[in-house]
């Protein structure tokens, strides 16, 4: 099985804190726009929703990107985007079937690439910071 | 030079011509930090002193802080509203209100620390920024909407993930005590700057943002963060599943246990008022309201204040709940049922509902009430005696008496926090943290802790000890108003910092240079403990200023006495001699004259602030 990020959204707390440290220490800077895990949070009913690669067992975004740029990484087992390789063509972010609001796998402009959950290299920050166990890393 | 923190710029609306601009941030931050510090930088410069509140010259200011919009526990949308208020009493004053949620992160995505709102639109407009662009808009269609319709629409026309703060029809009726609402349950509810933003036809503010808040040293200020959660003070240890109910009441609330509950979230509460489902929060004062019957009626009145934009603190601890004022005029026949227009059933949740409505709309009786509690009582000319306002335009809070909480001597230290500033004050951490908890089981620390605490941080354990009087009261008392001003600024939520004390700490400290860590990592400027201290303290004095300016002196400060001097509920009461040579030591500790209660000059320009000193030697108001 492939490692991943899980959530327990009834858990969650709504601070939003796992899109802070996600954009922090990948970007460098505070930014749920440019985080790679995302919090829908309907106040007005009382709900969130978590959005983060699942990393599927058969993805879809690697059968779609033309460049290989989506690759295994065996030492993580986890399937990341090789940004050395991206074209930006975003086929893969198209292909995803849980992407349609764009939360999970996006362009990010600064870099000039498409990015998704790389699951910190093995130490997944958000997981740490979350403060009351609604996401959890599951090592394959 | 990069900036890392604050995103630079200040954005002015001018409401009257459409014309904006933009400030440069750092013009203010340098010597005032963010929020509350810098908002009374441009109060000071921009609001002509005595004016009134609904005046077109009166500003809205709304500013964040460089720890806004980042992973510092608590920080992320805490955001300051100031402006002359007219919540103040006996007339309107400068003053500010805080407000947690989203609205103030999102504000610095869109590429602004602060909002400058002048003048009064010629008919009802909403603001609506997006990554720097801002645009004043039509609002004819939201006018009249509750607070919650309102942001659903503004939700619907300009898509998910925009936050928006409004006010309901309190506000647009110019009610004293209407809040600027944000989201479900948070609000800057003090001061009545929902009734300021009705005043200038300003319905609401709609912002969106991509632009990120660049962190001087991230590996760094995400250790310090997690540190911060581990350390910070909390009451009570939370159960695994408070959290299944209990939320955060805003951006980077990570801390769980906070002593102010966090958002009890309720769903598809069905109404007794009108037929719907109410799905929303309640939290700090407001649960208060579950306890009319039945309870379901008790949210729906909750719910309903939110939607009308009416501050809780003064419906709960002012008109009945704590403050019981409107339960004992109708036991002395001062308010009659037909005063009311309604069936007098004061622990009736529908009765509140009904209430409510008729302040908002300022109908009957709630034109009276929604003068608030010290101008109703002008009004009616009578019940001043079950007042529960303390001073200043606000009620019991944290004081002691009506309260209970906390207990004399502590409540002392209350007092001449109340008796300094221009609203109630935050006296959370001196009051409840440090005095109140500790006398309660399961305390966090014990008496011994308590007073090698004392003696650390004030200077002495008279300042802790259950068994003063007078003596070393009013050291604490700066101590947590130069902090507060810092907390305000940064901004961090008052009820983590400053962190006086902590659970995993072996000798019971906690670790008060928790802000000094944040800023120094976020902004890339190292400042110590004592450097933020002595910005408070700048901030604190600047704001003394403003007050000055306006007309403040010693006798506005002793306005607090009649009330202190009520028996507590230990049947204590203040001892009015032993405060007023207690008020001469804050004053000549502070560097302010004791006679009049203005700054000296030295003060003043020992903390950067000659300018100041300057215009209140112009306008004769320095003391000789």
């Amino acid at each position: 099985m492939i490692s991943r990020i899980e959530s327990d959204d009834e858990r969650c707390i709504w601070c939003r804190s796992c899109e802070l440290v996600c954009s922090l220490h990948h970007e460098g800077e505070c930014n749920p726009a440019f985080s790679r895990i995302r919090i829908s949070l309907n106040l007005f009913k009382s709900e969130a929703e978590s959005h983060v690669c699942k990393q599927c067992e058969d993805p879809e975004c690697l059968k779609a990107c033309p460049v290989e740029a989506i690759r295994m990484d065996e030492e993580n087992g986890i399937y990341i985007i090789l940004e050395s390789e991206c074209t930006a063509c975003g086929l893969c972010a198209e292909a995803c079937p849980y992407n349609s609001k764009k939360k999970i796998l996006f362009f990010n402009p600064a870099r000039k690439v498409y990015v998704k959950c790389d699951l910190c290299s093995g130490n997944p920050q958000c997981v740490q910071i979350c403060p009351s166990k609604a996401l959890r890393y599951v090592v394959g | 030079m990069a900036l890392y923190g604050w995103v630079g710029k200040i954005l002015r609306v001018n409401l009257k011509n459409g014309r904006m601009n933009r400030a440069d941030t750092m013009r203010y931050a340098k010597r005032l930090i963010g929020g509350r510090g810098v908002a009374a930088g441009i109060a000071w410069e921009e609001i002509p002193p005595g004016i009134d509140a609904f005046d077109p010259e009166n500003k809205l200011i709304i500013m964040t802080g460089p720890l806004n919009g980042t992973l510092a526990p608590t920080s992320g949308g805490r955001i300051t509203f100031a402006g002359v208020a007219p919540q103040a009493y006996p007339k309107p004053h400068y003053t500010r209100s805080n407000m947690g949620g989203y609205w103030g992160a999102e504000l610095k995505y869109s590429g602004y620390d602060g909002l400058i709102i002048e003048g009064k639109a010629s008919s009802p407009v909403y603001l609506w920024i997006k990554d720097g662009e801002a645009e004043i808009r039509d609002s004819r269609k939201l006018w009249g909407l509750d607070t919650f319709a309102a942001q659903k629409k503004l939700i619907k026309e300009h898509g998910e993930g925009v936050q928006t703060v409004c006010i309901g029809p309190a506000g647009e009726n110019l009610v004293r005590i209407a809040c600027v609402q944000h989201g479900i349950e948070n609000a800057a509810g003090q001061g009545g700057f929902g009734a300021v933003m009705g005043s200038k036809n300003l319905k609401a503010i709609t912002v969106k943002g991509s632009c990120g808040v660049p962190i001087a040293r991230p590996e760094e200020f995400i250790e310090v963060c997690k540190y911060a959660n581990r350390v910070a003070h909390t009451p009570e240890e939370p159960s695994e599943d408070s959290v299944l109910r209990r939320k955060a009441c805003g951006m980077s609330c990570s801390l769980l246990g906070c002593g102010a509950g966090g958002l009890n979230i309720y769903r598809k509460v069905k109404g007794k008022a009108h037929p719907r489902l109410y799905t929303g929060a309640v939290q700090c004062a407001s649960p208060a309201y579950l306890k009319f019957k039945p309870w379901k009626a008790g949210f729906e009145a909750a719910q309903l204040a939110d939607m009308y934009g009416i501050n809780h603190w003064e419906i709960v601890l002012g008109l009945t709940g704590t403050g019981q004022w409107l339960n004992k005029c109708v036991e002395k026949g001062i308010i009659t049922e037909k005063d009311l227009g309604v069936p007098i059933d004061l622990e009736s949740g529908t009765f509140w509902s009904e209430l409510l409505r008729k302040i908002a709309y300022r109908e009957g009786i709630g034109k009276v009430f929604a003068e608030g509690i010290p101008r109703a009582a002008d009004i009616i000319g009578k019940g001043h005696e079950d007042s529960p306002h303390v001073a200043h335009g606000y009620e019991t809070h944290w004081d002691g008496h009506l309260f209970g909480r906390p207990r004399y001597p502590y409540w002392i230290v209350a007092a001449l926090q109340w008796a300094m500033d221009s609203r109630d004050p935050l006296v959370h951490c001196y009051a409840e943290e440090i005095t109140y908890w500790t006398a309660r089981p399961g305390s966090p620390v014990s008496i011994k802790q308590l007073k090698a605490i004392g003696k650390r941080l004030y200077g002495s354990e008279l300042a802790v000890d259950p068994e003063s009087n007078y003596e070393y009261k009013a050291q604490p008392t700066i101590w947590h108003q130069n902090r507060l001003a810092v907390d305000d600024s940064v901004p961090v939520c008052e009820e983590i910092c400053p962190t006086i004390y902590s659970r995993i700490s072996p000798d019971g400290f906690g670790d008060t240079s928790l802000e000094a860590k944040l800023f120094s990592a976020a902004t890339g400027i190292d400042v110590s403990e004592g450097g933020l201290d002595l910005i408070g303290s700048r901030i604190y004095n600047l704001e003394r200023a403003i007050m000055v300016h306006e007309g403040r002196t010693r006798r506005d400060d002793e306005s607090v006495i009649p009330y202190f001097h009520r028996p507590d509920r230990a049947g204590i009461r203040l001892n009015v001699e032993k405060f007023g040579a207690l008020m001469d030591e804050f004053y000549e500790l502070r560097g302010w004259d004791p006679e009049t209660g203005w700054p000296r000059r030295e003060t003043l320009k020992k903390l950067d602030l000659k300018d100041v000193a300057d215009e209140l030697e112009r306008i004769q108001r320095l003391p000789d």
